[in-house]
């Protein structure tokens, strides 16, 4: 067999190629984190089906192209396109004849509603009888409810942000789950406006939260790290900047974490410091805000008690630095339209003062 | 005839003076049946049309017009999308523009332009000369036009709905939504909403009553089999969605407590409801499209459809099963995990019927020869998209994994999947197969075919990316994302591949105007194919057949009756053929084997219809914005025009 000379070459580096290109295409599918880069029990699973689903479809598709293709290529009519009164086609006889006769004269051909019963009934039964069972055994699995030594959380979904709590340790945050890496986790889901939904694709899939009902989420995160949740149920005009952060600890930290979140912080001695705290407490803030351990004892909006600890402001939408800080509470609309929290205007002097404050409420 | 007829008839068909007569000659149409069968001159006489073919004609391209408007909100969504953190439009605008883009394609493009070509093509495939209600026909296009322009007149108000094309409560009621924004969505869709349901109470007794003689059930052609199962699908669904949105409409005006928690009601009813309405909804839209599919494929391969009979079953399945799926929407909402199960079982079930019609296509094509054209490429392309978007379809009826995907990127690319390439390919196939019908020219093979491959790129680009952009968290219905999303390149791409969508469908606007300027005269039937409507001129004459045919093969045209087998009913059809004192008169037939057993009365052309059309938009208005005493003038002129609309005249034609 004579071959040009480097083709065998030029095959090889092109195989090459190609397999330079697989990391990038699986980057492509499941790059950056999301829900093909699991690093929770619930979201492995729901990864493991998706693999094997796209083991199936890619069968199945490429199958049904590769006969769509013999079909209509093996025996063309090349009298392409339309008769209309101008072209020579007009003269050729119409009717049953030319209907019918063409196929009828090269013949009938094998597998006709066999292959409707085989491709259309048979095949596809099997394989969905094979999705209904993993669908059965890995769901159940999915939505178990009363496991001992389960942490529960409560979360509550607002116009746009998470409100959360955790009943064993008396801590309250807001727009951040805090979660001990390996421990079985129930996120208790209520609403008290609309519907939301929540969804943090590395850990777990998504369960709504319903005004009127409670809705339990199990999830169990292996592995330490950050992870962006969101909300996943249109719920207004914000939907797109309601968010959150999901930190998984190691246990220990995680004990430390809500030891901090829960300490309640006192009146500053710290004269300017106290100024501030006195902004805060004479102010417009306290009428929705808490702050443990002081008067601001207000459940409408965000508690602020570890405000100072958190990574992003207004449900996850800017870093919580200074800078951020000082133009939320002067003008929240402009970094978020629509948002339930009214601008305060203050004298830089006084904004000073509250934002040393208030970067004091953490560790 | 008239003393003019007589005295014109020999002149050339421009030089007449009579505009009915003109037109008659001009086609080669028969004078009598002509006059009988037309409008009235004039804009009166357009206002009063009810033949099918004007009604099914002006729905095509209402909503086709409707499609352009949706389409246009779809690309400044994906220019809005295409880099982090864009401010072209703001939140407020961007929620608006996709509510409107998903009702507008739901419901003022996809169902009115199915069921205008099943009014128009339905009658010419069983051999009708009109359908059964024709003034119920006009009204349910006035209707349906009114409702449209309704729900866009928010435009001029700037309370464009924005709650989502789902509606949900509690976002919709008043305490979050309390602009007359989803007012004017819950009022213009049920007026739609009733236009749709008297279109298929109609279509419904069309097939049932009206085949010609010897079309028995089992030689109808798909696609009237497909808009009868579609008709009767939304007999069943659209009232329950209407009756939702009056739940709706009146827990927002008079506080009454359906959705309400806070006072025993309950926000999961409404998606109950919606959903029992919302998926049946799809299979109405895919149902008839394969039914396109079905009548394309046999016109291009040159033989019968192999598996007539699975087909029609699984047409049937289609629409009775999808009835037993809509809780697949809810898999996220808490509901116990036993019962999602069920779901899941009748989700997966449904793709049977669906992988029976696609071996059918394909075997048809296996078995017969391949003649190429445009709408056949449409119809390949369709294949493929459509099993994509089936197979993603059945991977989301997997509970786990829907947990994941559900309310993703995912799913939107998964539902463009089957609702582009399930529904508007076919349309599109249909289209460019049928418009010699339409307006008796000939669409250019060159620019279609130009125009399905931008189209069919265009979509893969722009569609395929969005399953990637679900797994990596991207939620649905968000106005903007951040740099650090890592969402940026698909959105990039995927925003090329819509305007890329886009030029393909201008390029068919173009296709249509070039075809309509110079395009080629089609002759009664330019692709040799096997059903009734190629039997008749292009476009057909107001009475469609001059004698109504009869049947004796699903493909008649290739396997024609002999009229002489049964001369007492050759002899009945042909004396139809000279209107009895100017009377429409049509044969009527038993529903299951097509026995001829009566001739049937049609209603003549009427304003009234447009009258009530209009009065019914008036009230729905005046109940929008509170006027009770224009509600009760809109009522008044409603109860009066339907009187008069339905008062015994004389049963002939005015002859102008």
């Amino acid at each position: 067999m004579a071959e040009p000379a480097g083709a065998g070459e030029r095959r090889r580096v092109a195989r090459r190629r190609w397999l330079r290109l697989a990391p990038f295409a699986s980057t492509l599918l499941a790059g950056c984190g999301g829900a093909l880069a699991p690093t929770g029990r619930e979201a492995g699973a729901a990864a493991t089906i998706w693999w094997v689903m796209f083991a199936i479809a890619a069968v199945v598709f490429l199958a049904v192209v590769a006969i769509l293709v013999v079909a209509v290529r093996s025996r063309r009519d090349e009298r392409a396109g339309p008769r209309t009164e101008g072209s020579s086609r007009a003269e050729e006889p119409a009717g049953p004849v030319r209907g019918v006769g063409e196929v009828e004269a090269k013949g009938p051909r094998a597998a006709g509603v066999p292959m409707v019963l085989v491709g259309g009934v048979v095949l596809p039964s099997v394989v969905l009888a094979f999705l209904l069972g993993v669908t059965i055994w890995s769901g159940d699995d999915m939505r178990r409810e009363g496991i001992d030594g389960a942490l529960p959380i409560e979360v509550v979904g607002q116009q746009y942000w998470w409100d959360v709590r955790y009943p064993d340790h008396d801590v309250r945050t807001a727009n951040e789950i805090h979660l001990p890496v390996g421990r079985e986790v129930v996120l208790e889901l209520r609403s008290d406006d609309v519907i939301h939904s929540i969804w943090i694709p590395e850990l777990a899939g998504k369960l709504d939260l319903v005004p009127g009902t409670v809705n339990r989420m199990t999830l169990r995160a292996d592995e330490v790290g950050t992870y962006r949740g969101r909300c996943a149920e249109f719920c207004g005009l914000q939907h797109a900047r309601m968010r959150l952060d999901v930190v998984v600890h190691e246990p220990a930290d995680f004990d430390a974490w809500a030891e901090e979140a829960s300490a309640p912080r006192g009146t500053p001695t710290d004269e300017a410091l106290f100024r501030g705290w006195e902004t805060f407490m004479s102010s417009s803030c306290v009428y929705c805000h808490a702050i443990e351990g002081t008067p601001a004892s207000s459940e409408f909006g965000p508690d602020l008690t570890n405000l100072a600890d958190r990574a992003r402001l207004a449900a996850g939408v800017v870093p919580n630095n200074r800078g951020h800080l000082a133009g939320w509470i002067l003008d929240p609309q402009r970094i978020k339209p629509g948002n339930h929290m009214p601008a305060t205007w203050m004298e830089p002097q006084r904004l000073n003062e509250l934002l040393d404050y208030l970067e004091t409420l953490g560790t | 005839m008239t003393t003019e007829a007589v005295e014109t008839a020999d002149l050339p068909p421009e030089d007449r003076h009579d505009p009915v007569e003109r037109r008659a000659a001009l086609h080669g149409w028969d004078p009598e049946l002509t006059r009988v069968w037309s409008a009235p001159p004039g804009l009166v006489g357009w206002l009063s049309a009810v033949n099918h073919k004007d009604i099914g004609r002006r729905f095509i391209w209402t909503s086709l017009a409707f499609l352009f408007l949706g389409g246009l909100q779809a690309l400044v969504i994906r220019t809005q999308l295409a880099v982090p953190e864009n401010d072209l439009v703001s939140a407020e605008l961007y929620n608006q523009l996709f509510t409107m883009h998903g009702t507008t394609m739901m419901f003022l493009f996809v169902v009115p332009c199915l069921e205008g070509l099943a009014m128009f093509f339905a009658p010419l495939m069983i051999g009708a000369r009109d359908m059964p209600f024709p003034r119920l026909n006009a009204f349910g296009y006035w209707a349906f036009l009114a409702g449209g322009l309704f729900v866009y007149a928010s435009f001029f108000t700037g309370e464009v709905p924005d709650g989502g094309w789902f509606a949900y409560v509690p976002l919709t009621d008043t305490e979050f939504s309390p602009g007359r924004n989803m007012d004017f969505w819950l009022l213009g869709v049920t007026l739609v909403e009733v236009a749709g349901i008297v279109g298929a109470l109609e279509i419904v007794v069309l097939v049932l009553k009206h085949k010609v003689p010897g079309m028995a059930l089992h030689r109808m052609p798909l696609f009237v089999w497909s808009v009868l199962v579609m008709a009767a699908m939304m007999l069943v669904a659209f009232p329950v969605l209407l009756t939702a949105s009056l739940l709706l409409e009146l827990q927002r005006k008079l506080n009454l407590p359906f959705y309400d928690p806070s006072a025993g009601g309950d926000p999961l009813l409404w998606q109950h409801l919606f959903w029992i309405f919302g998926h049946p909804e799809v299979y109405i839209q895919f149902i008839p499209a394969a039914g396109i599919v079905s009548t394309v494929i046999p016109a291009f391969a040159r033989r019968p459809i192999v598996g007539y009979r699975l087909v029609v079953a699984a047409l049937v399945a289609t629409g009775v099963a999808s009835f037993g799926l809509w809780v697949h929407h809810m898999f996220a909402t808490g509901i116990p995990f036993l019962a999602l199960t069920f779901f899941t079982a009748a989700s997966l079930l449904i793709a049977i019927p669906s992988g029976i019609q696609v071996f059918a296509w394909l075997a048809t094509l296996w078995q017969g020869v391949v003649r190429w054209s445009t709408a056949l490429w449409f119809v390949i392309g369709f294949v493929i998209i459509f099993v994509l978007g089936g197979i993603t379809g059945v991977m989301v009826a997997v509970v786990p994994f829907n947990w994941q995907v559900h309310d993703s990127f995912f799913v939107v690319a998964h539902f463009h999947y089957v609702l582009i390439g399930g529904v508007v390919f076919p349309i599109f196939a249909g289209l460019h197969y049928w418009m010699p019908k339409l307006n008796g020219h000939l669409l250019d093979e060159r620019i279609g075919r130009t125009t399905f491959w931008l189209m069919f790129v265009g979509f893969n680009v722009g569609f395929f990316p969005q399953h990637v952009l679900g797994f990596e968290g991207m939620p649905r219905r968000v106005y903007t994302y951040t740099e650090g999303d890592g969402w940026d390149l698909w959105n990039m791409v995927s925003s090329v591949g819509a305007f890329v969508l886009g030029l393909g469908f201008a390029l068919f606007l173009v296709n249509v105007w070039v075809s309509r300027r110079r395009g080629e005269l089609a002759g009664d039937d330019p692709w040799d194919a096997p059903t009734l409507e190629w039997s008749t001129t292009s476009p057909p004459a107001p009475y469609n057949f001059r004698v109504q045919p009869q049947v004796r093969d699903v493909s008649p045209r290739w396997h024609p009756a002999d009229p002489e087998e049964d001369p007492e009913l050759a002899a009945v059809l042909e004396e139809l053929a000279e209107p009895y004192e100017g009377r429409r008169e049509t044969v009527g037939t038993t529903t299951l084997d097509g026995q001829p057993n009566e001739v049937v009365l049609i209603a003549t052309s009427s304003i009234w219809p447009f009258v009530v059309a209009i009065a019914l938009v008036v009230a729905l208005a005046a109940a929008l914005y509170d006027l009770v005493v224009l509600g009760l003038v809109g009522l008044a002129v409603i109860v009066v025009g339907v009187v008069a609309w339905l008062w015994p005249g004389p049963a002939r034609t005015e002859v102008p």
